[in-house]
């Protein structure tokens, strides 16, 4: 049970870090209505 | 295209859904209906449309709940029929659909009241006004109406929600995830897991991606291919992630919005493709277009002993309606109609085949690998050379084909 938190912990801290490294700022929705 | 600078990687996005979280769980009853009713308006307020936008859209939903009480009180079909078409009309005239330009003068028309979201809300209230029709719909409240139509979750791009399944999660009759940290946890990593997709991944097909801007008559081949494909997955990504933010949030909230996708680009075929790309639209369209138009057609003279014809019949006006409601230019409509014929080529190919070799050995046929990897290529390459038509108007699509015939 530990260890399936752990794992969702450290998911959460990877995507958080590829996020603040890699995301860009300014994003076009493409589904808003065309 | 209508454009929003709302983002859900904002600090006021992220604090919107987290109060929104904590509200939803601290109150009951009418409070926690106002409290989501404020949080709701205050994101269509602020956030998302300014407010002309939130005022025009609060409106269009209320006229619909108008129209749903009287559709509720007098069973007539005509009262629907009448509700609806007004309803559609007033839908296309905020939404300013091109044809009108050649039936009314410049003057009355606005772009001032076609708002980000309009047509997702139009497809949950006209199931609400169908469902009420019917007698399945359930309770009518105002405030579960409300925020039904107006839940911030599923407001900007869907996934479209039943009416049913955001009450009986609203009043807790259905669980939206299991109450347990795991569970808790799995919806902050899909939230996660949906911005990646959004803001990191998208954009690196977006890069690569078919524009607008695209000048096609200096594109080779290859170089067509790679556009097309790079912008297929650029639309799935930016639009399932977005989809997996809401999901994530809406689990957070206690109302789970429906699931949208399933791995398009792995569909065997065109059929199963519109199971997995956009899914809580293609339920919607099979059960207030596709199924009523089937079972309409069935019963006529000339088609009830044809139910290909009637099926195929069926299939183009529901993909013609889909591509109007994927936007108000020629492009859609084409894109429409490219489906249309994409599904009864498919439907006729099945039922053919079917007829001359039985289900089983069609069944068995199908099970092979070699023959799902061709389906899969081709559903793949279909569907997204038809994803085109999303990106490039009329007259640039006559050019690119006016190339391709050069080629």
């Amino acid at each position: 049970m530990k260890s399936i938190i752990l794992l969702r912990l450290g998911a959460i801290m990877f995507l958080i870090t590829v996020l603040i490294f890699l995301a860009r700022t300014r994003v076009e929705f493409v589904y808003t209505g065309f | 295209m209508i454009q929003t600078h709302f983002s859900i990687m904002s600090v006021e996005f992220i604090s919107l859904s987290a109060v929104a979280a904590i509200l939803l769980a601290v109150f009951s009853g009418l409070t926690r209906q106002i409290a989501f009713l404020a949080v709701n308006v205050f994101f269509l307020w602020s956030l998302l449309l300014g407010p002309m936008g939130a005022l025009s859209t609060i409106g269009f939903c209320l006229l619909g709940y108008v129209l749903t009480r009287l559709i509720a009180r007098r069973s007539q079909f005509g009262v629907l029929v009448g509700a609806l078409s007004i309803y559609i009309l007033l839908f296309m005239y905020m939404r300013r659909y091109d044809f009108l330009t050649w039936i009314l003068p410049q003057s009355v028309l606005t772009q001032a009241l076609s708002t980000v979201g309009l047509s997702f809300l139009l497809f949950k209230i006209v199931h609400v006004m169908i469902e009420a029709h019917s007698g399945t719909l359930g309770p009518l409240q105002f405030s579960t109406y409300l925020n039904y139509c107006l839940n911030f979750t599923t407001f900007m791009m869907g996934p479209i929600q039943r009416y049913q399944d955001y009450y009986q999660q609203w009043f807790g009759t259905k669980e939206a995830i299991p109450l347990k940290f795991k569970s808790h946890l799995d919806a902050v990593v899909r939230v996660l897991v949906g911005l990646v997709k959004v803001y990191v991944l998208a954009e690196w097909f977006g890069d690569w991606a078919l524009s607008s801007r695209t000048d096609l008559r200096a594109l080779s081949l290859n170089g067509l291919f790679v556009k097309v494909y790079a912008f297929y997955f650029y639309l799935y990504l930016n639009f399932s992630g977005y989809c997996d933010v809401m999901i994530g949030v809406g689990s957070l909230l206690g109302v789970k919005p429906p699931e949208n996708f399933n791995f398009p680009f792995l569909a065997r075929n065109i059929s199963d493709f519109w199971l997995r790309q956009h899914r809580s639209l293609t339920l919607w369209l099979t059960d207030y277009v596709f199924s009523p138009a089937y079972k309409w057609a069935l019963e006529t003279r000339q088609l009830g002993d044809r139910p290909l014809l009637a099926a195929n019949g069926a299939l183009m006006l529901t993909m013609l309606v889909s591509g109007l409601w994927h936007g108000t230019t020629l492009s859609f409509l084409l894109f429409g109609i490219t489906h249309g014929i994409f599904l009864i080529i498919y439907r006729t190919w099945d039922t053919v085949l079917t007829r001359l070799y039985g289900p089983a050995r069609v069944r068995a046929w199908r099970a092979k690998w070699p023959v799902r990897l061709i389906g899969i290529g081709l559903t793949f390459n279909a569907t997204a050379f038809a994803f085109i038509f999303f990106r490039l108007d009329a007259a640039q699509i006559a050019k690119l084909f006016g190339g391709l015939r050069m080629l």
